[in-house]
Formats: structure tokens, sequence, C-alpha cells
């Protein structure tokens, strides 16, 4: 039994058709609360990586999420362990009520409605979204959305974060906001990201994607910088 | 034109200020509905038939007290969907000499009018609610769930996409492709639309929505929605019966 809340094994990815697999051969582990960014430029196969990991699509090798090892029959138990924020946040707001659509995560797994929707304003209002609880997600901008999408993966306390590009689209303060919320969330973390800035800030460790291939990982983020200069 | 459509669809929803928007949102759902199954039954061939509809509509929009914004869009979409059907009365005529009678312009007439006035019912209905009270309203009628579910992410996407096709058509645009935006737009659009759709498709498997999702309706029901709804299938009953008993 491990205490990583995410694990990896010889993990492979191939889409149909494709000449080369979009990941190949990726290992590696996620401690409990540990926050790890996931670095590599664009089609390095970050977004592959996240959607194996709750079973979007198919893969090779083994994937453990919170001890309990990915297949056709843990899939929904693994999924309701995560909380994912999409690249695009508006395709992951599936209600026209922000409220409605923070609180899903609670309801769908049978938490009466007047609580979830408590918690809901509650996670709302810890991402300094509070006003927007009432609002029609049509009216709200790309920050805006992205904050609804974040509070709609964090109502349910998830055991672990797949967070693809949170920050992009963030002005500065939401930037900070986040990276201190990240911070504060007892919950582990893995975060796709091309900012180097925002990484280190919020991330102990990064793991480098290059052409599907797991290049290089460690907590000196200044190697990854010399590399992308 | 897309980002007006898109201004057009967040606009319309509880754009209305009248007494209906008052309602429950399943009474609301429920009366436009009838009003709307009155207008289709009522025939506009005759005077009296066009009287019927033209109070059906009037009455209406009058409770739903619609914005002009939001009417006048409506009113002249349904006149240019609907006013060709006009030139079918050169071949209804039985000579050229009759093509212009009333007994001939009535076939297009009806048409046009019931057409016009289903368009001009189904927009107040939806500009007195939410799309949230759309959905939940949606959610108390006695309706197979998966119904439910695909009328109310159908309301909810169609906005989505409308605000995509606005963004598409800016970046046509700025891009230089002028007219031939026009041309390139359904092409980048059906792309786009596809894998839209594929992470849209992702995001309900990993967010658990599908058929078990539980019911959100709330059915709080008070006198005037019973009143409502009784006035409204009363009305419907009535018209039913002009249309059985009294117009030929």
């Amino acid at each position: 039994m491990s205490a990583d809340v995410l694990a990896f094994r010889d993990v492979s990815v191939r889409y149909p058709g494709a000449e080369r697999p979009a990941i190949a051969g990726v290992s590696f582990e996620i401690g409990s609360c540990e926050r790890v960014a996931l670095l590599g430029l664009n089609g390095a196969g970050k977004t592959t990586v996240f959607q194996a990991v709750v079973g979007l699509i198919p893969s090779q090798g083994m994937i453990t999420v919170g001890g309990v090892t990915l297949d056709r029959s843990s899939m929904r138990a693994i999924r309701d362990k995560v909380g994912f924020l999409f690249n695009v946040p508006e395709d992951q707001l599936l209600f026209p009520d922000v409220l409605e659509d923070v609180a899903f995560g609670l309801t769908s797994r049978g938490v009466p409605r007047p609580e979830a929707r408590e918690r809901a304003r509650q996670m709302l209002a810890r991402l300094g979204a509070r006003e927007l609880a009432g609002q029609s997600v049509h009216k709200l901008s790309h920050g805006q959305k992205l904050r609804v999408a974040l509070a709609g993966a964090l109502v349910g306390d998830p055991e672990l974060l797949l967070l693809d590009e949170p920050a992009s689209g963030l002005d500065p303060p939401g930037k900070r906001g986040l990276c201190k919320l990240l911070q504060e969330i007892p919950a582990a973390a893995l975060v796709a990201t091309h900012d180097l800035e925002f990484a280190r800030k919020t991330c102990g460790r990064y793991l480098l994607l290059n052409e599907g291939r797991l290049e290089d990982q460690g907590q000196d983020f200044s190697r990854v910088e010399a590399g992308w200069q | 034109m897309n980002g007006r459509l898109y201004r057009f669809y967040t606009d319309t929803w509880s754009s209305a200020g009248g007494p209906v928007a008052a309602l429950a949102p399943v009474t609301r759902l429920a009366t436009g509905a009838a009003v709307f199954a009155a207008c289709l039954t009522s025939d506009p061939r005759t005077l009296f038939g066009s009287g019927l509809l033209l109070f059906t509509v009037g009455a209406w929009l009058t409770l739903c007290r619609v914005p002009q914004r939001v009417l006048w869009p409506v009113l002249v979409f349904g006149v240019i969907v609907l006013a060709p059907f006009f030139a079918l009365s050169a071949w209804i005529a039985q000579d050229e000499a009759s093509a212009l009678s009333l007994q001939t312009l009535a076939v297009p007439w009806g048409i046009f009018s019931k057409g016009v006035a289903v368009m001009l019912v189904t927009t107040s209905t939806f500009a007195s609610m939410s799309l949230a009270e759309f959905a939940s309203g949606l959610a108390c009628l006695p309706l197979p769930r998966f119904i439910v579910l695909l009328l109310a992410q159908m309301a909810h996407q169609a906005g989505m996409l409308l605000g995509e096709s606005s963004r598409i058509r800016a970046a046509l645009t700025v891009r230089g492709a002028g007219l031939r935006a026009l041309t390139s737009m359904p092409r980048v659009w059906l792309v786009r639309v596809m894998t839209r759709a594929e992470r849209i498709s992702q995001a309900m498997q990993l967010r658990g929505y599908d058929e078990g999702v539980t019911n959100s309706g709330e059915r709080i029901m008070r006198h005037r929605d019973w009143i409502s709804l009784a006035t409204a299938a009363g009305w419907l009953a009535l018209v039913v019966l002009v249309r059985v008993k009294v117009l030929p």
C-alpha cells in the first residue's frame, strides 16, 4: 500500500492513427498534499497525462490514485477523488447558474441540495468570487469562468487536483489569490503550466515532459528556465 | 451578426417583467406551452379565427411584458422567413384572376400568422425566465429524465456556441478574411464544434452528468400558479372547441 496520492508506472498513451505515442513510459509519484508542476512545451503530452489519470483516454501501464488502481470498475471512484480543471474552463460548466454548477459536484454524490448550495457559496467566497453566486455563466469573463470551474473542482474536497493551465487568463491579483489558495488546500495537486514563475510559487517540484517522455524532474526550476531559453 | 445573435440570446432570458415572471418556472413553461398549443390549434383563415389568434398572442405578450428590443427582431425574423409563403398563392389559385383573392391568400396567411404567433409566444415564454429557471421548470415536468437533461443542455450549450461563433467570426474578420469570412465560417465552425463537443462530453463523464443526475426542480406551487394553469388550460379548451364546433 503506497502513501502516494498519484502513481504512474510506465504509462503510455497512443492515439489512433498517430505516428508516435502521446506519452511513452512515463513514471512518477505524487505524495499527499504535494504540489507538483507538470511542465512542457506545447504538444509535450501534459493534457494527455491528465486525461489518462481519470480514464478519459485508454492507457497502458499502471495508474494508481489514492491507493486505487485505475480500471473500468474503479473509474467512478477515482473520478470522485479528483478535482479537474480543464484547459478551457467554459467546457466544464454544465449548468447556466453559477451556484448550481459549483454545487453539482456535491449533489451528484448525494449531498442534500441546501447543504450543497451552502458549501458551494462558501467555496466561491474562498476564491474571492462570492458575487458570482447568483449569476448566469453566460455573462462571465474568462477569469470568472475559471474561478467558477475551479470552485466546482474544489468543492468536493478532492484528494488530488489536476489543474490544466490554471493561471492562463488570470490577472495578477487572481494569480496571487490562486497561489495562496493552492498553498492552503489540503490536497495534492498536479499543475500543468507554461508559467514558470507561477509554477515556482505554487509547486515544490516539477516534472518536465518533452515529446511524451519524462525528460527531467527536480526542484531547481532554473534548469527548466535555462533549457527553454 | 453572430455577436448580435449572442447578445440577443443573453439579453432575452429574464428580460420580461410582466406578471408571468412571478409564477413558478414550471407554471411559466406549462402555461406557455398551452398558449403555444392554442396558437397552433386556432384557424386564422377566417376573420373570427384571426381575431382569436391575435387576442391569444396579444394577451400573452401583455402578461409577459417583453421589451421591444427582444420582440422586434423576432417579428422581423418571422416576417422574413414566413412571408415567402404568400408566393404559394399563385400555385393554389385556380386561375390568374383569383390569385390575389381572399380565399386563395387564406392558406399562406394561416401559415404566416400561426408561424409568427408561435415565434412570439416562445420568445416571450423564454424571456419570462432565466436559463436556470428553464432547466428547473423542465425538471418538474413529467418528462423522461434524458429528455430534460438533453433540452437543458441544448439551451445552455446554444449560448456557449453562439459565443464561440462570435469569437470565430471576430478572428476571421480581424485577420482580414473579409467576405471570405462568410465562406470560411462553416468549415472553421464545424471543426470547433466537433472538438468542443468532445471536450464537453469528457467534462460530463468526469463530473458524473448523466441520467442519474438528481432532480433539481423545485415545485412550489402557489394559488396564482394553479389559477394561471387553469386559465391557460381553459383557454386552450375554448380554442379547440371553437375550432371543432364553430369554425367551418
